[in-house]
């Protein structure tokens, strides 16, 4: 059982939003993919509410971290308005004595500060999906075994915020029921104390139950040779790589001498590392099934990812924004593209409609 | 989470207060100076050509940046950094040196062993310096002189190769004013230079404006160093403008505009080149327009123009106080023996009134650039003119302009009247 889709089919719904955000500056693009991305979360979100399941209500804690990133986008453009005074549109002007805030108001820079937070809302709300979907477990299980230390790091680090947030939740209305009122800074001391020991047996919990089931205990023993070979080929590959940026950025003039160093020093880093993560054995119990839509959702999401790609490397001007002189202040826009941009709403569609024997009995993984 | 109660409520309006007064007491001490100020700025592009521009502006400061923004030349600026702005590329005419930003890095010739970029100087006792700071972190005051050049700027161990000529504010900005000069008994020898009012030719000035602004006690003299050969050593007085003077006072103690312009030969075959000749006296700066606007051109210079068909070139030569233009008519001799290639008639010159509009940079920079590049020389009444540069993003013409617009706001609507239905109906489909 898993999370409605088969989660590599999500990592790559959420490698193609990504790369479509990353590469794309123009505004009404980004507004089309946060529109798609913002009514599937609101899919998500009243699935959520739908199931008293504990492993549902993640897309329900993920809600602070998405309204912090709104709040934030407000604060680009105050801050780019205020500090920016660059462009032809001039709305008002300060003294030019105030320091730094002082001189025009454009409306080019208000444009800047705005397309600059679509774009981390856009990150931020793609990966708040993702990650409420599929909850850290499951991406634990998918980081491949040489990385196992570096993958608990994670894990703990993405499911901490959506955890404190549910607990503090938690005990605000158990804090409520008897009656403990919020008055000033004072009266959250009792708040943050529960949080605190909420916090601490909850990492005792992880631990003591990935000890239970064996994590990072049966690492088959190598020969020293073998040992010292990985190690060798692990700092090699490191080289090598740091030497290809550096050749890759300083001489210009050899762009294939750097990239040639950069996919030496990648393969070698990659056949330690696969030959280290041999050492780590693993059982499962449970198979995640691989269905239909997980065919459409992964060729729509392949679609997204090779379009979006091969635009930033054959037309950059296609995606293209920049509104202060002398570009265009108004963006472009071709309807063809605009509707790549909708592929991240098709999980929406894909979902079943939820009855009976669909809810999850079993908590997703 | 404090949640701010109402107790803390009142405390609010007295700090903005305070703070409302402290910025307006700030903002007061700028508004108040109006007189017009000037500042040089001296390009020099990488094969080596140079463009001048004087900037006028009212407040008593103004940014490095908002200098080059309101020369007239076309700047692409990178201020995504916080840190102020970096100037990624300048078009002046068909000089244009630098990186596309964003497309490109905005200092994309810059990475690596070789490195040119958009260095920044200042002119300080007649030698260009380094700056320090970056243009719009810079102010610029009356009787500055701004560089650009580009090339390796400080990386380049000290070598003045690569620095803008210097070139004295005086020399940028003639002075549109009465500009009465002092020659000293001490040199009588001294040639008097093109386009350097001398005392001998100062004859006919005009009875409404006496030369006494010299012994004005505001009169601050722009200092001419004597001691480089490079400029001129008769030391000249430019006293700064009685606030009761306009600038439209005119007294014209220099010697009428002189144009030599040839064009040889007239008549071309299709495919051929023609050769335009000129010399330009008593004037500081020259336009040229080829029919696709004018362009920045040196006094004296000439060029191979290799029309596809019939064309026009109007030199015109300017100066603060006048201004003249002579054309010439070069014919294309079609294949048809019928046709016979009639001599066009030397045209007289034209003279057109000096522009008198003459917009300044406000204390607020509050009159916007022009949205077309039609008239940016407006911003500097003695400086040059430029060819609107060629635009990334080519603006469409004005038949397909519209459509252009239908076409991307109604598939924007289009497709976003799509995503609320598809997603409305996702949403219902889940809450059956």
């Amino acid at each position: 059982m898993n999370a409605d889709f088969h989660p590599y089919a999500w990592t790559l719904w959420l490698a193609a939003g990504m790369t479509a955000v990353l590469v794309t500056r123009n505004p009404l693009y980004l507004i089309i993919l946060l529109l798609a991305a913002g009514f599937l979360y609101a899919v998500l979100l009243r699935r959520a509410g739908q199931s008293a399941d504990a492993a549902h209500s993640q897309p329900l804690a993920w809600r602070v971290i998405v309204r912090l990133a709104f709040f934030l986008w407000g604060f680009a453009i105050l801050f780019n308005a205020l500090t920016v005074h660059v462009g032809q549109h001039i709305l008002f002007s300060f003294p030019a004595a105030w320091p730094i805030i002082g001189g025009p108001i454009t409306l080019e820079a208000i444009l800047y500060g705005f397309v600059t937070g679509l774009n981390f809302v856009s990150l931020i709300l793609l990966f708040a999906i993702y990650n409420s979907v599929l909850g850290p477990h499951t991406i634990l299980r998918m980081i491949p075994g040489f990385a196992y230390q570096t993958g608990v790091a994670i894990s703990i680090a993405i499911s901490f915020v959506p955890q404190t947030v549910i607990a503090w939740s938690e005990i605000r209305e158990a804090q409520r029921l008897r009656g403990h009122k919020v008055k000033g800074l004072r009266d959250t001391w009792p708040l943050f104390v529960s949080l605190l020991g909420y916090g601490l047996d909850r990492a005792i919990q992880l631990a003591e139950s990935m000890d239970a089931r064996g994590f990072g205990g049966r690492i088959l023993p190598a020969s020293p040779r073998q040992t010292w070979l990985i190690r060798l080929g692990t700092i090699a590959g490191l080289l090598l790589l740091l030497a290809g940026l550096i050749v890759k950025s300083y001489y210009r003039s050899l762009p294939w001498a750097g990239l040639g160093l950069l996919a030496g020093g990648a393969l070698l880093m990659g056949l330690s590392l696969w030959r280290g993560g041999r050492r780590v054995q693993r059982t499962r119990y449970r198979r995640w099934l691989w269905r239909p839509r997980d065919t459409v959702l992964a060729l729509g999401s392949a679609l997204l990812l090779v379009a979006a790609l091969l635009l930033s490397w054959l037309f950059p001007q296609a995606l293209f924004y920049y509104p202060y002189p002398p570009y265009d202040i108004l963006p472009a826009f071709h309807p063809l593209l605009g509707l790549l941009f909708i592929l991240p709403l098709l999980p929406a569609f894909l979902l079943p409609p939820p009855t009976s024997e669909n809810l999850p009995l079993i908590p997703g993984n | 989470m404090g949640r701010l109660t109402k107790d803390d409520l009142p405390m609010r309006p007295k700090i903005m207060l305070l703070l409302a007064f402290l910025l307006l007491a700030l903002g007061w001490q700028s508004s108040r100076a109006q007189e017009i100020n000037r500042a040089g700025l001296v390009v020099r592009f990488g094969d080596g050509s140079v463009v001048t521009a004087c900037v006028q502006f009212t407040a008593e400061s103004v940014s490095g940046a908002d200098i080059i923004r309101f020369s007239g030349m076309d700047v692409i600026v990178d201020p995504s950094s916080g840190f102020g702005e970096a100037v990624c590329k300048i078009s002046a005419g068909i000089n244009s040196d630098g990186c596309d930003y964003p497309l490109d890095d905005c200092f994309c010739q810059c990475q690596g062993v070789d490195c040119v970029y958009w260095a920044y100087y200042h002119l300080k006792d007649n030698a260009w310096e380094y700056s320090g700071r970056g243009a719009s972190n810079y102010q610029v005051r009356n009787g500055d002189v701004e560089g650009w050049a580009w090339g390796p700027g400080s990386l380049n161990g000290g070598s003045s190769d690569a620095e803008p000529p210097v070139i004295p504010f005086d020399q940028i900005c003639v002075a549109d004013t009465p500009t009465p000069t002092i020659t000293p008994t001490s040199s009588p020898t001294d040639t008097p230079t093109p386009g350097t009012p001398t005392a001998t030719s100062t004859s006919t000035p005009s009875p409404t404006i006496t030369p006494t602004p010299t012994v004005s006690p505001t009169a601050t003299p722009s200092p001419t160093p004597t001691d480089t050969p490079t400029v001129t050593s008769t030391p000249t007085w430019t006293p700064t403008l009685p606030p009761n003077v306009t600038p439209t006072a005119t007294s014209t103690p220099r010697p009428p505009i002189a144009i030599d312009f040839l064009l040889s030969p007239s008549e071309i075959a299709p495919g051929a080149c023609a050769q335009l000749q000129w010399t330009i006296r008593n004037a500081d700066t020259a336009f040229l327009d080829d029919g696709g606007g004018e362009e920045n051109v040196p006094l004296a210079s000439e060029r191979e123009v290799c029309p596809v068909s019939d064309a026009t070139y109007t030199l015109r030569a300017y100066r603060p106080d006048a201004q003249q233009s002579e054309t010439r008519t070069l014919r294309l001799i079609l294949p048809q023996p019928s046709v016979t290639a009639t001599p066009t008639p030397r045209p007289a010159p034209v003279a057109t009134p000096a522009p008198d509009a003459t917009a300044t940079i406000g204390p607020t920079n509050t009159p916007a650039p022009p949205e077309s590049a039609a008239a940016p020389a407006t911003f500097e009444p003695s400086g040059p003119t430029f060819q609107p540069v060629q635009r990334l993003t080519p603006a469409p013409e004005p038949g397909e302009n519209a459509s252009g617009k239908l076409l991307t706001f109604g598939g924007f609507a289009l497709i976003l009247a799509l995503i609320l239905i598809a997603g409305g109906g996702a949403l219902l489909r889940q809450s059956r």
